[in-house]
């Protein structure tokens, strides 16, 4: 919890109950005393760089890391947590953007080695930047371009909604929080940092235990976890080894996209004694929606609705002519929440996300108070809400999907792609993939051969690694010698080529087509 | 040495580049860290690996699976384990 409130009662823990186990990793505990005592040299490299401008920290997951973050919010300086999947180049460059002079470089076993600057050609902003007061992180969105948007937290939003998570999860020194997340995810505000708030103990999942149902498995049975929050891929990995039960586990949170039937039903088999909960939010607002799934949801593998708004949240479907709907409708959803961040880096793009009420007029669910001052984000999803005021996930109102749990825009990989010296155009094509969320499909026109090496699945796998997140790597390229289809009005149609990858994923038809080479 | 190489090569372009010719898959692209071979992919290598060089690699990690020449490595490094011989040199004494 990124916030002057969070240092103080991290510290009353500390003080209090300097024994009590803090982090799990790599199977060692940590206890708060232990935790406190990687703070304080850390506090040291902090108070060390003089200066007072925000700091970039793009760690992976362990306790150096967490203590650094600490550290740096002991002494009120922000922080910029981007992924590490993200090209050094694209951090040095975030980094510039944000005003940090200082970039932690941290080693793959996660100790800080030293500062280093960001590299002199990089953007620096011109004019400067300035900071709201309230605002100790900065998060960055999906990171599916080379520039992903810097978003702006709220100390008092992250605290008020530390406030709500802790009741409604009755979060206590006896909670045992499975983290899967990478520590820049907006969800770690829940599992580690309001964990870490109360005195609890956070096992911190490393990247390669992530994908390993026996090494997850461990980690759940021997530290006796109470709270597990992940994207539904977690849960498919336990599932389908038929992991568990996991009698410790008293609530499951799914989060980042929605769960397939299979894994749906599994729940109760894998966490006998949890409360299933469906969570709802995008970086911007935090956690706005929630849905506790009766048994019977669970046992026919329903689609899980999102649920009703968290209290305070207030919500607006709109219409593609910006009309608010009422009632039962389906519209793009626009949310206003007390736990929503201040905005984004450049006010240019926050004037354009967050928006005033469109219908001031309108009566909330439950009674919450109208907020004149606070916008509302335009989450570019499509929800529909039900005769019972249930909100359901309807999908992306644009070329966004998640993969893995990750956001990203297809646009953003066919541009990666089209970068790369001969491919004349590109389209690609998001799949929805039961464990992955989304598959991306790549079909690429090569450009008319001019004697240089010949384009292949091999080098434009390189081309997206140097450019893009590991997520945005499509599940598989075409490389087409013949012009992609093309609309009346020539735009790429979509459609025929979707068409095409489908019909090649279930091998019905030849390539008869497109003379074409798939991998 | 240069034939099991080639089978190798051959099979990771049979089963995840179909694309590609043996040429164009240099011994030492990265076939982790570029996506060609996932987690699924590494079991069927494993196991393509085994039966196909006689070898039992059970302690094989992602480290081993990273290029050709490391898969290629991996399974001269097995086979002279299992036959209790230090291969490389003969006549080296310890």
């Amino acid at each position: 919890m990124p916030s002057l409130r969070f240092v103080s009662k991290f510290h009353q823990v500390a003080k209090a109950s300097p024994a009590a186990p803090a982090l799990v990793w790599q199977g060692e505990t940590r206890t708060y005393g232990e935790l406190l005592d990687l703070v304080r040299p850390a506090r040291e490299k902090v108070a060390a760089l003089g200066d007072q401008g925000p700091i970039c920290v793009p760690g992976g997951k362990s306790p150096d890391v967490i203590a650094l973050l600490i550290a740096c919010w002991e002494k009120e300086r922000p922080v910029l947590l981007p992924s590490d999947k993200n090209a050094p180049a694209a951090i040095d460059d975030l980094a510039a953007r944000a005003g940090c002079d200082h970039i932690a470089a941290v080693s793959r076993a996660g100790e800080f080695l030293a500062w280093r600057k960001p590299p002199a050609e990089c953007a620096v902003p011109t004019g400067g930047l300035s900071f709201p007061a309230d605002m100790l992180l900065m998060l960055t969105t999906s990171g599916s371009t080379s520039s992903p948007k810097v978003v702006l937290t709220s100390s008092s939003g992250i605290d008020a909604f530390i406030d709500w998570a802790r009741d409604r999860f009755r979060l206590s020194g006896n909670t045992v929080a499975l983290n899967y997340a990478p520590l820049n995810f907006d969800i770690c505000l829940l599992d580690v940092w309001a964990t870490l708030a109360v005195g609890g103990c956070v096992v911190l999942v490393e990247a390669a235990e992530a994908v390993s149902a026996e090494s997850l498995s461990r980690l759940i049975s021997v530290h006796g976890v109470t709270l597990t929050q992940a994207v539904p891929f977690f849960f498919r990995t336990l599932a389908d080894a038929a992991a568990g039960p996991f009698q410790t586990v008293r609530d499951v949170l799914i989060t980042g996209e929605a769960a397939g039937s299979a894994t749906v039903r599994a729940l109760p088999t894998l966490f006998p004694a949890a409360a299933v909960t469906n969570v709802y939010g995008c970086t911007e607002t935090n956690d706005s929606f929630i849905h506790t799934a009766t048994s019977e949801e669970l046992a026919k593998g329903d689609v899980l609705p999102i649920g009703r708004p968290l209290p305070g949240v207030q919500v607006r479907l709109v219409t593609r002519d910006g009309g608010v709907v009422d009632g039962a409708a389906q519209g793009r959803l626009l949310v206003s929440s007390p736990y929503q961040v201040h905005g984004y880096l450049e006010a240019a793009l926050t004037q354009t996300q967050f928006l005033p009420d469109p219908d001031p007029d309108c009566h909330d669910e439950g009674g919450s108070m109208p907020s004149p001052t606070r916008p509302f984000f335009d989450s570019g999803d499509i929800a529909s809400r039900d005769e019972d005021g249930v909100y359901w996930f309807e999908g992306r109102n644009d070329h966004q999907v998640k993969v893995r749990g990750v956001g990203i825009s297809t646009t953003s990989v066919e541009d990666a792609l089209r970068s790369c010296p001969g491919v004349e155009d590109v389209a690609v094509i998001a799949v929805p993939d039961d464990i992955d969320g989304h598959a991306l499909h790549a079909v690429i026109e090569a450009a008319p051969s001019s004697g240089r090496t010949r384009l292949t699945s091999l080098v434009l796998r390189r081309v997206c690694v140097e450019c893009l997140p590991a997520a945005v790597m499509p599940a598989s390229f075409t490389i087409v010698e013949v012009p992609l289809p093309r609309t009346s009005t020539g735009k790429i149609d979509r459609k025929s080529v979707e068409d095409a990858v489908l019909r090649n994923e279930k091998a019905v038809t030849s390539h008869a087509k497109w003379p074409s080479s798939s991998c | 040495m240069v034939q099991e190489i080639r089978a190798i090569k051959e099979f990771v372009i049979r089963e995840f580049a179909s694309d590609v010719t043996v040429d164009e898959l240099e011994s030492d692209y990265d076939l982790l860290n570029n996506g060609v071979i996932d987690s699924i992919g590494l079991l069927r290598t494993i196991a393509w690996l085994e039966k196909t060089f006689e070898v039992s690699l059970d302690s094989a990690s992602p480290e081993n699976l990273r290029t050709v020449e490391s898969m290629h490595v991996l399974v001269t490094e097995t086979r002279e384990l299992m036959s209790g011989s230090p291969g490389a040199d003969p006549g080296a004494v310890r």
